[in-house]
Order: C-alpha cells, then sequence, then structure tokens
C-alpha cells in the first residue's frame, strides 16, 4: 500500500514538473514572438517617417515652379502633420488603433498622389533633377512602406496564432497577453492617383 | 481511378501559387539570354571577384515574363534566393526584362544607405538611354556596376574589413554549430547499435524529414524594398 501511495505522488509531482516547465516555454516564446512585433511595429514607424521627412524637400521645390498649387500643397503639409501626430503605443495595440494610424497615413499617401500629379501641367518641374530623384525617393519609401506592412501582418500572425492554440492560451490568459491588430487594406487607397513614370 | 489522380495531378501542376520563383543559375541567371557566353562569363568572373573582396553579393536576373509588378517580383525573388549575408544584409538583385523593357535594382537593408534609391534611378534612367535602348545589354549592365562599386567604395564609407570580420564570426558560427552535429551523430549511431529498436525510429525519422536545402549559392540576406526600376 504504501509503495502505491509513493507511485502516485512520483507521478503527481512529474506532472506538475511537466506543467511547470511546459509554461516557462510557453511563456518564453510568447514574449519573444510579441518581441518580434514590436521590433517589427518601429520598423513600420520608421519607413512611414522616411517618406514624412522627404515632403519638406518636396514641397520647396514644388512651390518653385508650381506656385499656384497652393491648396494642393497645403493639403499635403496638413496630411503630413495629422499622419506624424498620430502615435501608438506598441504594447497596447487595438484595431481601432492601427486603423486610425493607417487611415491617416493613407490620407497623406492621396495628398501625395495628387502632388505628384501636378507635374503634367509644369514641364519645367518635371525635368527638374532635384524633383525626379525626390520622385524616385517617395516611390522607394512607398516600396519599403508595404513591405513592412506585410512583415508586421506576418509577425502579428505569427504571434496571434500561437497565442490562441491550446495550452498555450491558457498561458497566455494567465499572463495577459492580448492579440495584435493588423493592418486592413484601406478603401480609400484604392482610388489614390498612381504616378507613373 | 489512376485516371482521375493524374487528371489531378496535371491541374496541380499548371495551377500557380502566387509569383513564381525561377531557379537561381549562380551570379547571373540569364533566363532571355541577352547575354553572349562570353559576356554572362565576364560578368560572373567581376561579381565573384566583388564578392570576395568586399562579401557583397550582387545578383543578376534576365527573365522575360513575370506576374504582376516588377517591384514584388523583385522582393519575392530577392528574399526567396537570400542575396547577401545573413549578417549584414548586403545584397543587390539586377532585374532586366528585354521583353517588357524593364529594369529593377533591388538593394538589400544593408546596401539601402550606400546606393539610394534617388541615386539609382538616375544612374539606371542613363543606363537604359545610353546602352539598354540600343540592345547593348551587357555594357550597361557593366556600366552600372561599375558605378555602384565607385559609390560603394568613394562616398558610402563601406567598411570592408568590418563586414568581412562579421561573416568570418558567421563562419566561426557555422563551424561550431557543425561540430556539434556530428557529436550528436556519433552518440546516435552509438545508441542505434546498442539499440536496435532506437535505430529504427531514428531512421524513419531522418527518412522522413528528407528537406533539402535549396541550394546554398547566396549568404541568405534580406530586403526592405529598397532599389529604383525603369524602363525603355
Amino acid at each position: 500500500m504504501k509503495n502505491t501511495g509513493l507511485i502516485v505522488l512520483i507521478v503527481v509531482a512529474l506532472i506538475a514538473a511537466m506543467s511547470f516547465f511546459g509554461v516557462i516555454g510557453k511563456y518564453n516564446t510568447l514574449v519573444n514572438k510579441q518581441e518580434a512585433v514590436q521590433a517589427e511595429w518601429s520598423q513600420v514607424e520608421n519607413v512611414y517617417q522616411r517618406r514624412a521627412d522627404l515632403i519638406p524637400n518636396l514641397v520647396e521645390t514644388v512651390k518653385g515652379y508650381a506656385n499656384h498649387e497652393k491648396g494642393t500643397l497645403e493639403a499635403v503639409i496638413t496630411a503630413r502633420a495629422s499622419a506624424t501626430q498620430t502615435k501608438i503605443d506598441p504594447t497596447n495595440m487595438t484595431q481601432a488603433d492601427i486603423d486610425r494610424f493607417s487611415t491617416n497615413q493613407n490620407q497623406l499617401s492621396q495628398a501625395l498622389g495628387k502632388l505628384m500629379v501636378v507635374q503634367e501641367a509644369y514641364p519645367d518641374l518635371k525635368a527638374n533633377e532635384n524633383f525626379r530623384e525626390l520622385q524616385a525617393q517617395l516611390e522607394g519609401t512607398e516600396n519599403r512602406i508595404t513591405v513592412e506592412r506585410k512583415n508586421f501582418n506576418t509577425k502579428a500572425n505569427d504571434y496571434n496564432t500561437y497565442l490562441r492554440k491550446f495550452p498555450t492560451n491558457i498561458v497566455a490568459n494567465l499572463f495577459n497577453f492580448d492579440k495584435y491588430p493588423y493592418f486592413q487594406a484601406d478603401e480609400s487607397a484604392k482610388n489614390a492617383p498612381k504616378v507613373e513614370f | 481511378m489512376k485516371k482521375l489522380f493524374l487528371i489531378i495531378l496535371m491541374f496541380m501542376s499548371i495551377y500557380n501559387y502566387g509569383i513564381n520563383v525561377p531557379n537561381n543559375n549562380g551570379f547571373v541567371t540569364d533566363n532571355e539570354d541577352i547575354f553572349t557566353p562570353s559576356e554572362e562569363q565576364q560578368l560572373t568572373e567581376y561579381l565573384s571577384n566583388y564578392e570576395k573582396q568586399t562579401t557583397i553579393e550582387i545578383a543578376i536576373l534576365t527573365i522575360s515574363e513575370y506576374d504582376g509588378d516588377i517591384f514584388d517580383v523583385a522582393q519575392e525573388i530577392a528574399t526567396n534566393w537570400g542575396i547577401g549575408k545573413d549578417s549584414t544584409n548586403n545584397g543587390l538583385l539586377f532585374i532586366i526584362s528585354k521583353n517588357n523593357k524593364t529594369w529593377r535594382i533591388h538593394t538589400g537593408y544593408g546596401l539601402e544607405g550606400y546606393l539610394p534609391d534617388g541615386w539609382l534611378k538616375t544612374t539606371g534612367d542613363e543606363m537604359s538611354k545610353s546602352y539598354f535602348k540600343n540592345d547593348k545589354f551587357y555594357d550597361g549592365v557593366i556600366y552600372t556596376l561599375n558605378e555602384c562599386k565607385q559609390r560603394i567604395d568613394t562616398e558610402g564609407g563601406y567598411t570592408i574589413d568590418n563586414n568581412i570580420r562579421l561573416v568570418e564570426q558567421q563562419k566561426e558560427h557555422n563551424k561550431n554549430i557543425m561540430i556539434i552535429i556530428i557529436i550528436l551523430i556519433i552518440v546516435l549511431i552509438i545508441l542505434c547499435i546498442v539499440f536496435p529498436d532506437f535505430g529504427i525510429l531514428i531512421l524513419s525519422i531522418v527518412l522522413s524529414s528528407g528537406d533539402s536545402d535549396s541550394g546554398d549559392s547566396f549568404g541568405g540576406g534580406d530586403f526592405g524594398g529598397g532599389g529604383a526600376g525603369g524602363g525603355w
């Protein structure tokens, strides 16, 4: 009888130990994946900032040739201000947060699109070396933004999927790990005028 | 039943999932045959020497058909082939499509600072105007490669020594991992001899996981979408 008691004790102890170490493993993996998402968010902010930094130079260049386009220029400046002021806390992101961020950035994209089209009416501007280089840089940042948004969604998906699976979801609930939202395709972005070289 | 199976197999091979990544053929993958064998050899030598000197990996691809935007294609192929060293992401993909009259130079994260988008655009446009328009593809590519080389050497301040050191560290790291793996394999073999049942289990695991690397010609570098493109 004593033997059975001992065996039961050992088995229970083993199960407890396995659960404990299982929890540690899952917790650490959750932390790693979450960190990866946050690091990627920084990268997203970087590439958007890169675009924002190009704009003052762009505005000045266009002003030099197309001063009558005041409305279009001001729209860009206002949209830029709005976009750069929209900050999100990466440790506490909701779908509404990311949607708001994305909408503001997309409005800037639209304003920029309208500005770049202006060159068709001003051949001197179109031929200007500086303007052409800025145009290339702008397209470059838009490309980078596309890549990093996609990377963010991939990493968020990786984390969210792991989070939701059993038994990780128990650990996640215990330690308050939350799902990350995704970048969604903005309906209005589809109507942005495309700049062709 | 067999017929049905064959039909299903046929359909599966026709259906394309996303962007088709062509097989890599070394430094120069000339699917459109726009270079003569001699030109291709010279380009390969140029790029191979450059890689030995600086650790920078440049790949040239000529492709006649592709789905969608050349930017998406470049990003997909560059990351799939893993051009550039893992530790420094110093890769560059040079895509030319004679059929579509487009080119794109796609820079890895590590080269973005040395070859800015605006400069690449200007250089590439010059290349298309002066060379590609007249079907002088080899001359055009050499022109651009020389321009990039010069820019990286002088203005860029690319620290070759530092990059070679990083690559050496990575090689050292990989070597250590290899040694550990060899030791583990020896231990496994001994266990398999002593416990035959264990051996059969291990053998079945090893055989089922027959996943081979897609050729480690490039260093596994990553790309953030930098670069420039154009047409002629």
